[in-house]
């Protein structure tokens, strides 16, 4: 079953300052949608009121047209500008967590062979506290992707990649998309949002196509 | 995987946490071993502490360093935004709070073992002489304390006077709990105190409302 996470009449106002105002956006499967606009402009709250992590003022988030609940969540891979992982841990611990939260069946073995795909196997047993800026968002993308999600949110995920991490990540999406998954991309590349089905942008809190 | 196995998978996060350099409950010695010390100079090691001032005393330092303790916990979870990784995963949300209350009681109780020990030595305080009841109190209060400020953590949300809001607000919010846990500890030191069934409601009125609350509010309550 393939599900349309969808907006109708957000509203988001921060300490009375309105951000986001009547926002309707309907993410279709398998379509690719970029979102750039400038910063400060609402497009990290944007994606974090899609992935319930913010409630919005007024107006629904909906998965399939009920309201996103603790099973919706499980079809969104979110991979945010800070990386949601916890510090003291270290990577594999970080992924063997996520995965029991999931409820993933051997979560070791999963964690494990995440690791290796991101090419972190040497860092495993390494804290993250003391992982690099990219190491960071490696990790945060066995994260977001180790559940096997429909639907990926990213906030700027090449941000602080190198050019190897960043080909690589950029063929982890496309491998996601031509699977049939929905992907959501903020970006403030105009080349990386023309490459996308789905051009978008936020002018005074509304979001428009461009 | 039902809840329970959930519920685990969050506290066992907390404590391995912990035991790779968390230092919670270090940080939380260490601190509540310096007041006792400076109390201990204050008094001028008094002979005989009155029961009354010893259980006074020793609810301060455990507040201070539950306080402490707890702002600390709070800042681990905040950074790399660590916390909203289990709130995007397909769980019941006040487990997360259940978990992190759980793992925090245990790192509080855990601290509260040395620091009790040492509060004994230092001050030159007589044993309890209701032992039991002195353990039942301590476990309750530290429970309590623990829990409501896990609660104010969360009710704090993304305000960015989390840091002191918390330690602060958990005091006016404890008065009442103080003076039952005072009350009852001195009954503890000294049974000829009576302490009242009252005092024990208040304690048991406190762990419902911490408890039942977040299972009742915890999905509507954190948003940002
Ligand atoms: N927790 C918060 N409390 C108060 N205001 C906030 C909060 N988060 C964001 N804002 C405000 O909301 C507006 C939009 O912020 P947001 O982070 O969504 O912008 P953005 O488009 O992602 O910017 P950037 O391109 O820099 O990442 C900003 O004016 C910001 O100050
Ligand atoms: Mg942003």
């Amino acid at each position: 079953m393939k599900g349309v996470l969808a907006l109708t009449g957000v509203y988001k106002e921060y300490n009375l300052r309105p951000v986001l105002e009547d926002v309707h956006l309907r993410l279709e499967p398998g379509q690719r949608v970029a979102l750039s606009a400038p910063n400060g402009s609402g497009k990290s709250t944007l994606i974090q009121i899609l992935a319930g992590l913010s409630r919005p003022t007024r107006g629904a988030v909906t998965w399939s047209g009920r309201p996103l609940d603790a099973a919706a969540r499980r079809c969104l891979g979110v991979l945010l500008q800070q990386p949601m992982l916890y510090g003291d841990l270290t990577g594999r611990e970080n992924l063997v967590f996520f995965a029991r939260l999931y409820r993933l069946a051997e979560a070791r073995q999963l964690a494990d062979r995440w690791l290796a795909e991101v090419g972190l196997d040497d860092s495993a047993q390494v804290r993250v506290r003391e992982y690099s800026k990219g190491m960071k968002q490696r990790l945060a993308l066995a994260r977001c992707l180790l559940h096997g999600p429909r639907v990926l949110l990213l906030d700027e995920p090449f941000d602080g990649l190198d050019t190897a991490s960043r080909a690589y990540f950029e063929g982890r999406f496309d491998a996601f998309a031509k699977a049939g998954g929905t992907l959501f991309l903020v970006t403030h590349h105009p080349e990386e949002a023309r490459q996308m089905d789905r051009q978008l942008t936020i002018r005074f809190g509304r979001v428009r196509e461009s | 995987m039902n809840s329970v196995q959930v519920f685990w998978t969050l506290v066992w996060k907390d404590l391995r946490a912990e035991m790779r350099g968390g230092r919670f409950v270090v940080s939380c010695l260490s601190f509540g071993v310096l007041m006792v010390l400076i109390v201990g100079m204050a008094l001028n090691a008094a002979p005989h502490l009155p029961a009354s001032w010893a259980s006074g005393l020793l609810w301060m330092v455990l507040f201070f360093t539950t306080a402490l303790a707890m702002t600390r916990h709070d800042a681990k979870e905040q950074e790399f935004g660590g916390w909203m990784g289990p709130w995007l995963a397909p769980i019941d949300r006040s487990l997360v709070f259940y978990a992190r209350w759980c793992a925090a009681w245990f790192m509080v109780l855990v601290a509260s073992v040395g620091l009790i020990a040492l509060f004994f030595i230092i001050l030159n305080v007589p044993f309890p002489v209701a032992f039991g009841t002195f353990v039942a109190v301590v476990a309750a209060g530290t429970l309590a304390l623990s829990g409501a400020g896990t609660l104010l953590a969360t009710l704090a949300g993304q305000s960015s006077l989390r840091e002191v809001l918390v330690p602060i607000l958990l005091f006016p919010i404890s008065i009442p709990l103080f003076l039952a846990l005072i009350r009852l500890t001195w009954h503890a030191l000294d049974p000829a105190v009576i302490a009242g069934a009252a005092w024990v409601e208040i304690v048991g009125a406190y762990l419902v409302v911490v408890g039942v609350l977040p299972w009742l509010l915890y999905e509507l309550i954190l948003e940002v």
